[in-house]
């Protein structure tokens, strides 16, 4: 089975190109697309199943022996991302419909977007740091394609501050794999974790510094957020619901893995605490005080970005499976909302809430599931993230974090109030200066519309009912991310290249 | 050795900064390239400056060999560098025929400014502009 974590890397990659290369008006080419994404779907979900009994794959391309070449390693945190990315690849192709969203942003939006997802779950896999980079990079590089699909003024004049600020974080990761290259002598991560952890020294503090400063930017940490809010709304609405759900986490996900490399740093972890706290706070603020829809909802992201970032940084086996909860509950939630958010501005023609009008049916009782779940109401999935976090913080006898996320989590409450009176409740509170059209041409879109927001609230919902397991999951991925040993066993036993071992 | 490569990363990356600060995007894009060339440097540094091409034979005295491995990752950072710095030139293309300059804008962080209807048309999809 080794060859699965490599097929469910190429499969998107091939996907793109393939896309690319048909004609993207025929009748056939999101057929095309939802077969290939519930094909992947498929793939990640007997790698999840294989990884939650604890097997991990290992690939050693060209069968270098690690840590020599390149490896794939799909533990239970691998296994997780990847199912979420399908998961939520399927739910953006089924959104992007032409007949909605015009031709030409499904034609240019769809190869990017799985060539997007080849990166990510490339990233999610990897057990090389450089690897790691490079996944970045191809990631990167369709997200700034991506950010140009709608070629409005608002994507133009936003594309090159976010391209610089990601240039310069990628500019720190790489100081970073130099440094520990450079002390270590390898970049495998099993092998850098141990090696790392020998004698630790202020230069080696100095790199996992550096990589997590990097990791930051990208998840959109304070105090370099601010390209984030600046760039969500610019782009095509579902292109922004994957976006708001996989890109910010790919740079948790990088923390997460880096866990182990702060076990040796224990300064970087007790930072990453800090700026979590602040984060959460920060964010919940910025989003009290914005009135344009998906802004809002990208402060948030800062916001509930902070929280996990928080857990990972206390470094307990409580606090990482919270912020793996955490993680799988935002992914799902965040998307969802921003479907809505798009849904909602394509209906009334603007961004800004104060204009909308008042909007019931289905598409509220998503939005209401998903807020409240977000804002961490029991019994939504939101509600059990937040315990655990909160009680692992509580654990760790961290009292100002912990002020900083129940003040966070009243804020976001406030915030979805704000969204729900102001767009489903109620008439346009600030009109606009030209009558609006009486009937904007997609105001009665058709139930099916709604169908792919459904799957994700009632895997949010399933994610709720299931908590106990889930919870359960997520320990043993906090525990397989912090065994060095285990890790280090399977991933460097002598042998061939590519195996199959078990870890707890 | 180690002297000349500190002071040209040190070179490099203050000429970087300091044109990376410019308001116009083409001194930006410049700055950018340059710090990334400080940041290859630096990798090479960490593989060691050894005075020969690492081809081992009988008899090789492997404490002078180069480690090949940073070479590697600078190779492929300079392909990725070069792809960013193109991407970056096209979109200096495009902002300055928005602009008809070549400034870093403001990025249009609400709607306030603009009108009603163009917005309207850009949210519900429509055939975006190209070029």
């Amino acid at each position: 089975m080794t060859w699965l974590p490599v097929a469910i890397w190429l499969l998107p990659g091939l996907a793109g190109l393939t896309l690319w290369l048909v004609p993207g008006r025929a009748p056939w080419f999101r057929t095309l697309a939802l077969t290939f994404a519930l094909i992947e779907l498929g793939l990640a979900t007997i790698l999840f199943r294989l990884a939650a009994t604890g097997t991990t794959l290992v690939h050693a391309f060209g069968d270098w022996q690690p840590p020599f070449g390149i490896v794939f390693v799909a533990d239970r945190l691998s296994a997780l991302l990847v199912l979420l990315c399908a998961l939520l690849l399927l739910v953006t192709v089924w959104v992007l419909r032409p007949r909605v969203y015009g031709h030409s942003t499904v034609e240019r939006g769809l190869p990017l977007l799985f060539l997007l997802s080849c990166g990510l779950v490339g990233a999610f896999q990897t057990g090389d740091l450089f690897h790691l980079f490079v996944a970045f990079e191809v990631v990167l590089l369709a997200s700034y394609a991506l950010l140009q699909v709608p070629g409005s003024d608002r994507s133009t004049l936003g594309a090159f501050p976010n391209v610089a600020i990601n240039l310069l974080a990628s500019l720190f990761f790489f100081l970073g794999i130099g440094l520990l290259y450079g002390l270590l002598g390898t970049v495998n991560l099993a092998d850098l974790a141990v090696s790392i952890s020998s004698e630790p020294s202020p230069a080696k503090i100095f790199a996992v510094y550096l990589l997590a400063v990097a990791f930051a930017i990208k998840a959109g940490l304070v105090p370099l957020l601010f390209w984030l809010p600046a760039t969500y709304p610019a782009t095509s609405g579902p292109l922004a619901a994957f976006f708001a759900g996989m890109m910010t986490k790919l740079g948790v996900f990088a923390l997460l893995r880096m866990a182990p490399l702060l076990t040796a740093a224990p300064v970087v972890a007790e930072t990453l605490v800090w700026v979590g706290a602040v984060s959460a706070l920060l964010g919940g603020l910025a989003a009290l005080s914005e009135v344009e829809l998906r802004r809002l909802l990208g402060f948030h992201i800062v916001s509930q970005v902070g929280y996990m970032v928080l857990g990972l940084g206390l470094l307990s086996i409580g606090a990482l499976a919270a912020s793996i909860f955490y993680l799988a509950h935002h992914i799902l939630v965040k998307a969802t909302l921003f479907f809505v958010a798009d849904e909602l501005e394509r209906r009334n023609g603007t961004r800004d809430l104060r204009r909308m009008r008042a909007v019931r049916g289905g598409l509220a009782v998503v939005f209401l599931a998903a807020a409240f779940s977000l804002a961490g109401l029991p019994p939504l999935s939101g509600f059990f993230a937040k315990l655990g976090l909160l009680r692992a913080t509580f654990e760790a006898a961290a009292w100002a974090p912990l002020a900083a996320l129940a003040v966070a989590s009243v804020l976001t409450l406030a915030s979805m109030l704000k969204i729900w009176r102001l767009a489903f409740s109620g008439t346009a509170t600030v009109p606009s200066e030209k009558p609006s059209p009486e009937k904007p041409p997609s105001e009665r879109p058709d139930a099916s519309m709604l169908l792919p927001l459904w799957l994700l609230v009632v895997v949010s919902v399933l994610l709720a009912i299931y908590a106990g397991p889930f919870f359960q999951f997520a320990e043993a991925t906090a525990r397989q991310l912090l065994d060095l040993e285990g890790y280090r066993g399977v991933l460097l036993s002598p042998g061939t290249g590519s195996h199959e071992g078990v870890m707890r | 050795m180690t002297l000349t490569l500190t002071l040209a990363v040190a070179l490099l990356t203050g000429a970087g900064v300091y044109l990376v600060l410019d308001r116009k995007i083409f001194s930006a894009i410049l700055g950018l390239s340059l710090l990334a060339h400080a940041a290859n440097l630096v990798m090479l540094a960490a593989g060691g400056w050894g005075a020969k091409a690492p081809i081992v034979t009988a008899g090789t005295d492997r404490q002078l060999l180069a480690d090949p491995v940073p070479q590697a990752f600078v190779l492929t950072a300079i392909v990725i560098s070069m792809t960013l710095t193109l991407y970056l030139l096209a979109v200096l293309i495009k902002n300055s025929r928005l602009l008809g300059d070549d400034v870093i804008a403001q990025p249009l962080v609400n709607d306030a400014d603009r009108d009603d209807d163009e917005v309207a048309a850009e949210l519900r999809g429509g055939e975006g502009r190209v070029g």
